[in-house]
């Protein structure tokens, strides 16, 4: 019974929101103004929770009537994955995307009472839950007859960074809805004075969550996939990163439109954009067309579905688009030490970026369609060697942009002097820090990081000096920004890994560590049995035990390896095993300096856009 | 002003051209229309040890080959839709495949035998000319035609979209 | 008026200039990282020309895998069926690598001794399915 209910309220909120649709645009075309009545707002996120419980309520008990349930979860599993299953596999997980849209709605709309962006919101809303609900019903029931187990959830995601990663990454997926309903309700009604700043508002929120998101998410592959990889060029984990990316764009784009009243064009379309390549990632994945690890099961017709919806999203929003009247100020940008030239090169190289991450990861689908079906993949080298110069420029010239001002206050050249005079100090004295290992990647490294860190300081410098207010929030996020690329250039160059076959009694080494292989020990779980394997790890200073597991979940009767991580900020020591091979187990040490930089350093990013929301005045 | 307007027609058919690419790609890859093919001819063992020649299975009726194994996990979520479907009067062909048979024969017996042959094919040699990628996956035969492929779980919304139309036309 | 056009030819000349830089570089990226997929058979019809790394793919043979003792070479055959070719790796294997079952190696191809040299080996996660592009060379 209660996964009718749960359907019920679903088709309720499509409903709602559909007849909304229909009901205000018939008044828009008659008398220009939209309607809406809070009743209809709360009744509508009330019944799309009333359906993400539902659901919920049918995990928790076990009910594996309902296919969904018994594809993605097991009578044994532990009860706070059984919650987490639901966002498992694809119905659910766009049940939670629905479930987040509605949030932001009913968010939105207690802000700001624009009806227009609402109109905006239920339109993205009607789309996506008519998908569910014809295409993807988590409610299906696998009637008439029922298992009495279910099928378990991937071993992979039973895992307590997979609890938070996707709703984190979610909640910033659909907050990028809100920065294009408000690009689309500034399109409409002109007298929307503030819309700029309200849109960047809304968009440092959605940034701020897919920070977070996508940094789970690579803390998450790290330890969990068992290779000490934390990046690695999946299109599932491009297509995270490329909305990212052009939603950082979107910021500072908005940030000019709002103070100086320029790009607004380019900020509307790049609010697009940004939605656009979530779409499209959400496409990649669902459709089954690239070929990743995280990719759920090939359904072609899902897929034509989506791409429907995208491309009326696309067309629908140009038509709006063009019939706007946006204007911007005569002049684009002031001299070439202004702000304004800074944030044009940001967005040029956002952008180029993102596109050259985009052209990656459809290369191979490209490739097919012209070469009669040949495959290829596109490596990882391909994305290190394309993303690496783009970054370095973009770090290199964020130093002076954060010093530079609007063409309204002249920059004065003599701070273009002082800031070189800085980064030159800081590049110098930071490779005396290294100088025991100095090569390419590290004074790249060095570079970037010294640049930005350069601006920073110099930029509080002269706001303390001038008793101006320090923009923490932008200082906290562009820091961070700095700590990461230490974190990554510190991990990509120093890094060293030793691959053999231990044995007892033939203690091995790694740097600084000697590494003994003890003995295994079988162990058996709630819903898992598993071998674990236990090495002695002496270091100059400390010494202690580390335990790897091999597991195998007999339900999905599949083995997952377990690395052991010893972590810390100077590094971390990450063993994972293979096979065991007669008296000993096939291991893969690894020593991973500075590795936490980079989690850290998304961390205080996120910090940074948050630390906003204190700002936010039309909030 | 104009420069502007032409880069946003070039990010627009750079949009347009990617769209083209991912429908020609998921039509390629989609089977919205399964091509017939012949049911490929041989001989298979059956359960009980003697070899059957696959023209045997011709009828002039629909029937169902569902490949499945006890490996298989998905393959114990549709059961239930076979064992309904044998109900209702429908000819099941089971192929094993790629499984052993002695745990094959216990499931049928734990669960119920939604199959009117049961053939076995250790080696997945069947399977393969067949064109099996794995189970579970269930055809639509009639005589000597493959009419319609459905690789996964089968399930009502799965036999009224794939497999009704079919049947009906 | 004037100095804002010649501000504004700057701003567009940079674009253009930026946008063409990163054209290159993504071309001769994309010219050297593309690693072509090649099925038994299609090694032997046509080989790899070309210094890039491929990918190759198939099952496992059964009773083909061969592990050193003392080190982490690992030799076995992956077929399509109608041919056979020996890769060569030295490594932790995947979880889900097993005999029978489909594997995708990345490496080069040495055409003198028809094996492949692999740095990498991926066996899908889903036991049930055969990678794509396996499925695809299996087909053929």
């Amino acid at each position: 019974m209660i996964p009718e209910i749960g359907l019920l309220f679903l088709v309720l909120a499509f409903t709602i929101s559909s007849f909304y649709v229909f009901g205000n645009s018939f008044s828009f075309y008659r008398n220009n103004t939209f309607i809406i009545s809070p009743t209809i707002v709360y009744l509508f996120s009330l019944s799309v929770l009333l359906s993400f419980i539902c659901l919920e309520i049918s995990f928790l008990t076990d009910d594996f009537s309902v296919l969904y349930v018994a594809n993605n979860s097991n009578e044994n599993l532990p009860d706070y994955y059984k919650f987490a299953a639901l966002w498992g596999g694809h119905e659910g997980s766009m049940l939670l995307y629905l479930l987040f849209l509605s949030l932001w709605t009913l968010i939105f709309y207690l802000k700001s009472q624009s009806s227009f962006g609402i109109f905006f919101l239920f339109v993205i809303f009607s789309l996506f839950s008519g998908f569910v609900i014809f295409t993807s019903n988590p409610f299906e029931r696998l009637l008439p007859f029922s298992p009495e187990g279910g099928l378990d959830l991937n071993p992979l995601l039973q895992d307590f960074a997979f609890t938070i990663h996707p709703p984190t990454l979610y909640l910033g997926y659909t907050a990028l809805t809100l920065p294009f309903a408000i690009a689309m309700a500034r399109c409409i009604d002109p007298s929307y004075k503030n819309w700029a700043s309200d849109l960047k508002n809304w968009s440092v929120i959605s940034w701020s969550f897919l920070t977070l998101g996508i940094a789970l998410g690579s803390w998450w592959a790290y330890y969990e996939l068992g290779w000490g990889g934390w990046w690695f060029w999946d299109p599932v984990e491009n297509s995270s990163l490329i909305p990212w990316l052009i939603a950082t764009a979107l910021i500072h784009s908005a940030i000019a439109t709002s103070k100086r009243n320029i790009f607004s064009k380019w900020t509307v379309l790049l609010s697009l954009g940004a939605i656009l390549s979530s779409y499209i990632g959400l496409f990649l994945v669902r459709s089954g067309i690239v070929t990743s690890v995280h990719t759920f099961a090939l359904d072609p017709e899902r897929g034509l579905i989506l791409l429907f919806i995208i491309l009326f999203v696309l067309i629908f929003s140009l038509i709006i688009y063009s019939s706007s009247k946006l204007t911007d100020l005569s002049y684009t940008y002031g001299s070439i030490l202004s702000r304004e030239f800074f944030f044009l090169i940001n967005n040029v190289f956002l952008i180029i970026l993102a596109v050259a991450i985009l052209f990656g990861t459809i290369y191979p689908i490209i490739y097919e369609i012209f070469s009669g079906g040949k495959d290829i993949s596109v490596g990882k080298p391909y994305f290190d060697s394309v993303t690496v110069p783009i970054a370095f420029f973009l770090a290199f010239f964020q130093g002076f942009g954060i010093l530079s001002n609007w063409s309204s206050r002249t920059t004065k050249p003599k701070t273009l002097y002082f800031y070189f005079v800085i980064l030159i100090l800081l590049t110098v004295s930071l490779s005396a820090l290294f100088l025991n290992n100095i090569s390419v990647s590290i004074t790249v490294t060095n570079l970037m990081i010294s640049s930005i860190l350069a601006g920073l300081i110099y930029y509080a410098f002269l706001q303390i000096k001038n008793s101006r207010k320090v923009n923490l929030s932008m200082g906290f996020s562009h820091f961070g920004i700095a700590i990461m690329i230490l974190g990554i250039g510190l991990v990509s160059s120093l890094e060293s890994q030793k691959e053999l076959i231990a044995f007892k009694e033939k203690p091995f080494e790694l740097e600084n560590y000697k590494i003994t292989y003890l003995g295994e020990e079988k162990n058996i779980a709630q819903n898992f049995s598993s071998d674990e394997v236990s090495f002695r790890v002496e270091n100059l200073n400390q010494e202690f035990n580390l335990i790897a597991e091999k597991r195998y979940y007999p339900v999905s009767k599949s083995i997952m390896t377990e690395a052991a991580i010893y972590p810390s900020i100077k590094e971390d020591l990450y063993i994972s095993i293979g096979d065991q091979v007669e008296e000993g187990w096939v291991v893969k040490a690894q020593l991973k300096p500075f590795v936490r930089l980079i989690w850290l350093g998304a961390l205080i990013m996120a910090l940074g856009g948050f630390l906003s929301l204190f700002r936010f005045k039309s909030l | 002003m104009k420069i502007t307007r032409y880069i946003g027609y070039f990010f627009l058919i750079l949009t347009l051209f990617i769209f083209s690419i991912f429908f020609v790609n998921l039509f390629e890859k989609g089977e919205f229309n399964f091509p017939e093919k012949n049911l490929p001819s041989g001989e298979i063992k059956t359960f009980d040890g003697n070899l059957l020649d696959v023209s045997l299975l011709k009828r002039n009726e629909f029937s169902l080959l569902n490949v499945w194994a006890t490996w298989c996990i998905n393959c114990k979520l549709e059961h239930g839709f076979l064992m309904a479907k044998k109900t209702e009067g429908w000819n099941i062909v089971g192929l094993n495949y790629k499984d052993d048979l002695e745990k094959a024969l216990k499931w049928l017996d734990q669960y119920g035998n939604p199959y009117s042959v049961n053939l076995y094919d250790q080696e997945g040699g069947y399977g393969f000319n067949l064109g099996v990628s794995g189970a579970p996956e269930t055809y639509l035969l009639r005589e000597d035609k493959i009419l319609q492929k459905h690789i996964g779980i089968m399930s009502e919304k799965v036999w009224k979209d794939k497999f009704i139309p079919l049947i009906d036309k | 008026m004037k100095q804002h056009r010649l501000k504004r030819l700057y701003g567009v000349l940079f674009i253009v200039f930026c946008s063409a830089l990163a054209f290159v570089l993504v071309y001769f990226a994309i010219r050297d990282n593309v690693n072509l997929f090649y099925s038994p058979s299609d090694l032997f019809e046509n080989p790899p020309q070309g210094r890039n790394a491929i990918r190759a793919g198939g099952l496992v043979e059964i009773g083909s895998v061969r592990r050193a003792t003392d080190s982490l070479e690992i030799e076995f055959i992956i077929t399509d069926l109608k041919k056979s070719i020996a890769v060569n790796y030295t490594g932790i294997l995947p979880d889900l690598f097993k005999e029978n079952a489909g594997v995708v190696a990345t490496g080069y191809f040495d055409k003198s001794k028809m094996s492949l040299d692999a740095y990498q080996i991926l066996a899908k996660h889903d036991e049930n399915y055969v990678p794509k592009e396996v499925k695809k060379a299996l087909e053929k």
